[in-house]
């Protein structure tokens, strides 16, 4: 079953005169439960890719479909709900909420959504990330490495259908990396967790279901289209 | 490559950050202008009010007939004379009663304007052969006659301090009609007053014969000193030139005791004013350093990274000092202008006369104060920025910092929007503080500013009677108070008849007065001792030994012009007293204050009893003062005291003794009511006084006793008397002593608001009957007309005030919400991405408004009401309190702080997310 799509997805940046377009015409479709990795040099639109997918940012042409609808008819609000129930977003910089302590920045997207936390659920999160210890702290106490852990199972904490991961283990040591992307899997096919994440680590890239590989913006390679 | 200085280098900060810094400077002007164009704007008001008293009220202190040059010489060197014009008196013009006349005198420019009349109708007269005279005047002459018109009158040509033998019949052209604008300030003008009235040009020639007499319009100092006045340069002049003949007679005009609704006072209290800067220096720099604490929040990154490049402490203190004298200069011009106008647009929506009259040194040292204060509040927050070390600003610690402090606690459970916010002002708990005091301070000064202008300006209204007709303190031997006057003194049954017919006219109430004595052999202690309240001496270097065992002889001695006029009607001893005949409704609203006894207006009426106002107790003391120049004065003060002290210290007190109250309701006694229709009190010396006068006696029960608290019911109108023991009766009973005689005080109130039509019409009627005597009409329309004006006047500042504390807390809870969502942009952008609406982070802040708006109002209220008790407590005033515009203020600001939150946040939520969260 098709969970999310695009059609002539276009992200255009202008920086004074020039136009950049971060993300050029893709059509891509995700299945559920598919694990796709997104490969590409730096600055080939792989992030942007990433934020006009989730809503985060609004495309310059083209449309995203999620669920068979297209989500231009979403207001605001029914974004923000979407985004708080449907999608697990983990940034390339963390981006924890300074003000929330560790345990608080993971409870977000369920007390946004005034919903009480699967207690065993979560513990079972923390346990696997590894970040007990410093759970009460505040993101500014904390390495890169145990931010982007909490980042982490922020995103996993609403059980999303869709978890967009932005180099989920860049900042991490091969061994917790690999952790860690095991544990993306298993949450993965736990609970039929659409994963789309961008790496640049082959060997995780491997792992994936599909590999798309990006090129100035343009999609180059999809293994997907490749098999069919 | 261009080298870079730290100039360049703040320059080109501050041109990056336009927005960022638009905001800062607008609240460092805003800081600016709280305190310098509030002393600039109460200064100006002051200075203005003052004007506004001169215009009114005129400039002279005083006017001198007859004085010298050296005299005046003298004045200038010794008794802080100021400014001082000239003129001649060149007669007295009658129609024909002589009593109703005016001085004619030819003045120069100069004492035209000290004269300080204005011009009605018509213009000053130019030429020989034209005139311009009072209003007043013309009334009184009977005249009514218009600019354009001829008059003809008979002048008793000035021939030096007396008239020349023979009237001339003048005719004159009259070129305008004039206004005296001290009629509100009390001065005495007896009939045939040497004051002038009427003016002639300066080419007006003298008549035959003629020796003009000297009026000089003096202005004295008000003196440096706090025991110094007006009244007493003049006092001590007058005595310095008594006995040599420089001077033949005048007339002080104390604007001076004309009370201003209290801002007069307001005005000579440097200390308040002083206080008020302090006060808003203290505000505005505390707001200085909020606005830039906020922006360094901000910024914090980025003097990290300088600092992580290697930039030293101080150059980092060079560069944003250099920033911050950069937005003060910047901010500067704006305040001063800012200041000026607003100050000129509130001096013009006061309107009323006042004038704009600014003092520019108090504009630009406030300015030039308030840049210092920039400088040296921007320090605090950029010393405390500099000190931490680049790593920590660069990973913003300040958070960990304040949670460790706070040995903050995860929470399982919670509400995005409140957690946050509570987070958020967790972490900068000074500028939390600050907008609570400040919000506080503001409601609590508009609740009580409001409440007691409210009350003060509705006092103001004319309450009880709207126009009092009142003699102008008689000129009875000062030294004695024996009041004789004429049965003939004072308003008659036909004038009162006239205002009762008026159609204004709503009630009237009319009193006489009588000088009476008690006939007693053998005065009581507490009779005695009142009775010596009214006495002093002259003792010329005499020192007499007082005891509690003596003072009845000496007494005895000094005493004789009242033993004098009591042998003038065989009586051996006697207590003066006064006596007061009222109307029926008058004597039942002094029920109150009966002690003793039973208010019986039937037997009143009979003129079987009277009604004795007197003191519970008297105390009785003896001052000898002396002066100066030698001489020495005895006095006596029965429980208030009856004479000023002019120079405190060299006043000696011996106590005499006490008595209770010896008279009681049931007492019988024998009183004499005294006239002199021949010889009454005006300008009769002393002497002649007592001789040729009727006596009316009868004996009377006490029916009541009225107890008069310290400092008397005088001032209120309900009990006239010229000496502490006042007998009271009915007109009827009054009769019944076999005596017919004038009122000297008549109440009138009118049945619709005044208006100065009505006012006109009123003053029209009452002059003719007053002018020319020693009564006076006050209107209180016309008073109450000036107190609103001033109280307008406050009102408007004291608003201005309230309104700057407000802006001010407004301006700094919207600034510090403006840089706290920018400097938030990625904890919110993350919040969006995370799944939060903007209705959440709308809440968010919104919870942020709540906490000064919590704390702060009802703090606010609680100050107000803890100081409106305390005034209750200790002055026992209790104001009802006007609380509505407050509470209009406090939500129009909380309006203004929603507003300005949701335009940041549409702004922000306009950029996309990815936008915000973006590494900066
Ligand atoms: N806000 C922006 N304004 C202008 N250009 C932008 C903006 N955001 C991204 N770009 C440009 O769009 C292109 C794609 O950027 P993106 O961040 O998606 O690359 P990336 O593939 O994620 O690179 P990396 O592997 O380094 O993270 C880049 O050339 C970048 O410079
Ligand atoms: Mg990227």
């Amino acid at each position: 079953m098709t969970i999310l799509e695009c059609r002539a997805l276009t992200k255009e940046y202008f920086s004074g005169e020039n136009v950049i377009k971060a993300v050029d015409d893709a059509n891509l479709s995700f299945e559920q439960g598919e694990f796709t990795a997104v490969t590409g040099p730096s600055g080939s639109g792989k992030s942007t890719l990433l934020h006009v997918l989730s809503s985060l940012e609004n495309p310059t042409a083209g449309e995203v479909i999620y669920n068979g609808e297209s989500l231009k008819k979403y207001n605001d609000n029914q974004l923000s709900i979407l985004r708080r129930r449907r999608f697990g977003f983990v940034f390339q910089a963390y981006n924890l909420v300074q003000e929330l302590t560790g345990m608080e920045n993971i409870l977000l997207p369920v007390m946004l959504d005034k919903k009480t936390p699967d207690e065993a659920y979560l513990n079972h999160l923390i346990e696997v990330l590894g970040v007990g210890d410093r759970i009460s702290h505040l993101p500014s106490a904390m390495s890169g490495g145990q931010q982007q852990r909490i980042a982490i199972a922020r995103a996993l904490a609403n059980k999303p259908s869709i978890l967009f991961a932005d180099e989920p283990t860049g900042n991490l040591d091969g061994k917790s990396g690999r952790e860690v992307l095991a544990l993306l899997k298993y949450v993965s096919a736990e609970f039929g967790v659409t994963l789309i994440l961008v790496t640049h680590d082959l060997g995780v890239a491997e792992q994936a279901d599909r590999i798309l590989t990006l090129a100035d913006g343009k999609v180059v390679r999809d293994t997907k289209e490749a098999a069919q | 490559m261009k080298r870079l200085t730290v100039n360049a280098f703040a320059l080109e900060s501050l041109k990056k950050r336009k927005k960022r810094y638009a905001s800062l400077i607008a609240g460092v002007i805003l800081a600016m202008v709280f305190s310098s164009g509030t002393l600039f704007l109460l200064s100006s008001l002051f200075s203005g009010v003052e004007d506004l008293t001169a215009q009114a009220f005129g400039n002279e202190n005083a006017v001198f007939y007859g004085l010298t040059e050296e005299a005046l010489a003298d004045g200038r060197a010794r008794f802080h004379i100021e400014t001082t014009a000239q003129g001649e008196i060149l007669g007295y013009l009658m129609t024909g009663d002589e009593d109703r006349g005016v001085s004619v005198a030819k003045l120069t420019p100069e004492a035209c304007e000290l004269t300080y009349t204005v011009v009605t109708e018509g213009a000053y007269p130019q030429n020989a052969g034209e005139i311009a005279i009072e209003e007043d005047a013309l009334i009184r002459m009977g005249l009514d006659s218009r600019p354009g018109d001829t008059v003809t009158l008979t002048l008793q040509v000035q021939n030096g301090a007396g008239y020349l033998p023979v009237t001339v019949q003048k005719s004159y052209l009259l070129t305008g009609i004039l206004k005296d604008r001290r009629v509100n300030v009390e001065y005495m003008r007896a009939a045939k007053s040497l004051f002038p009235a009427a003016f002639v040009s300066e080419k007006e020639t003298a008549e035959p014969g003629a020796k003009p007499l000297s009026v000089t319009y003096v202005v004295f100092s008000r003196g440096a000193g706090p025991a110094d006045s007006s009244y007493q340069f003049y006092y001590n002049f007058c005595k310095a030139h008594e006995e040599s003949n420089d001077t033949c007679e005048s007339v002080f005009i104390a604007r001076d005791s004309y009370s201003l609704s209290g801002i007069g006072k307001l005005r000579q209290s440097g200390v308040l004013a002083a206080v008020l800067a302090g006060v808003f220096t203290v505000v505005s720099c505390v707001g200085i350093v909020n606005a830039f604490s906020s922006d360094l929040q901000d910024r914090k990154k980025q003097i990290g990274m300088l600092r992580a490049l290697g930039a030293t402490k101080l150059q980092i203190v060079r560069i944003f000092g250099r920033e911050a004298l950069l937005i003060a200069l910047c901010a500067a011009p704006f305040s001063l202008l800012l200041s000026y106008f607003g100050t000129r647009l509130a001096v013009r929506l006061i309107g009323n006369g006042l004038r704009f009259l600014p003092d520019y040194g108090v504009l630009f040292g406030g300015v030039g104060v308030s840049l210092l204060c920039v400088m040296a509040a921007s320090f605090i927050p950029l010393a405390k920025t500099a000190r931490i070390s680049p790593m920590q600003a660069v990973r913003d610690v300040d958070k960990t910092r304040a949670l460790r402090r706070r040995k903050l606690k995860s929470e399982n459970r919670f509400s995005v929007p409140r957690l946050i916010a509570k987070r958020e002002a967790a972490f900068s708990p000074f500028s939390q503080i600050f907008v609570c005091v400040i919000l506080a301070v503001s409601v609590a000064l508009s609740a009580l500013g409001v409440s007691y202008i409210a009350e003060a300006y509705a006092q103001a209204l004319p309450g009880g009677a709207d126009y009092r007709i009142y003699r102008m303190g008689w000129e009875a031997d000062p030294f004695v108070n024996l009041d004789v006057s004429s049965r003939g003194f004072g308003l008659t049954d036909n004038d009162v008849q006239t205002l009762l017919l008026s159609p204004y006219t709503e009630k009237l109430r009319k009193e006489q007065e009588a000088q009476a004595v008690w006939i007693t052999d053998a005065p009581s202690d507490y009779l005695a001792m009142l009775d010596a309240g009214r006495v002093f001496a002259d003792l010329k270097g005499a020192a007499p030994e007082i005891s509690e065992e003596n003072w009845r002889g000496l007494l005895a001695d000094i005493d004789k012009t009242k033993k004098d006029f009591l042998s003038a009607f065989s009586y051996e001893n006697a207590i003066p007293a006064g006596f007061s005949a009222k109307d029926e409704d008058s004597i039942r609203q002094l029920e109150p204050y009966v002690t003793e006894g039973k208010i019986n207006i039937d037997k009143l009426n009979a003129g079987e009893e009277v009604l004795l106002a007197a003191p519970d107790a008297v105390s009785l003391e003896a001052q000898l003062e002396t002066l100066p120049d030698g001489t020495r004065y005895l006095g006596f003060s029965a429980d208030t005291g009856v004479f000023s002290v002019t120079d405190r210290e060299k006043v000696e007190r011996f106590p005499l003794g006490r008595a209770e109250r010896s008279c009681h309701a049931g007492d019988t006694v024998h009183l004499a009511l005294i006239f002199n229709d021949l010889h009454d009190a005006e300008g009769t010396p002393a002497d002649k006084r007592y001789t040729d006068c009727r006596v009316y006696e009868r004996e009377v029960k006490i029916g009541a006793v009225l107890s008069i608290p310290p400092g008397g019911i005088w001032t209120r109108g309900d009990v006239y008397g010229i000496t502490q023991l006042n007998f009271i009766g009915t007109h009827a009973g009054k009769r019944a002593f076999g005596v017919e005689n004038r009122y000297v005080h008549v109440d009138l109130e009118l049945n619709t608001p005044c208006t100065d039509e009505i006012d006109a019409q009123m003053m029209r009627l009452i002059s003719p009957m007053i002018s020319g005597t020693s009564f006076d009409c006050a209107s209180l329309y016309r008073d109450a007309e000036e107190d609103r004006q001033m109280l307008a006047a406050v009102f408007t500042g004291l608003m201005s005030v309230v309104l700057l504390f407000f802006t001010v807390a407004g301006s700094m809870i919207c600034t510090s919400l403006t840089s706290d969502i920018r400097a938030n942009r990625r904890g919110l952008g993350t919040l969006r991405a995370v799944g939060a609406s903007v209705r959440e982070l709308t809440k968010t802040y919104l919870y942020r408004l709540l906490l000064p708006f919590g704390v702060g109002v009802p703090a606010g209220a609680a100050l107000a009401a803890a100081v409106w008790l305390a005034i209750y407590q200790f002055a026992g005033e209790r104001i009802p309190p006007l609380l509505w515009p407050t509470a209009l203020l406090t939500l129009a600001l909380f309006g203004a702080c929603c507003l300005n939150l949701y335009v940041q946040l549409k702004k922000l939520t306009k950029t996309s997310i990815v936008e915000n969260i973006r590494e900066l």
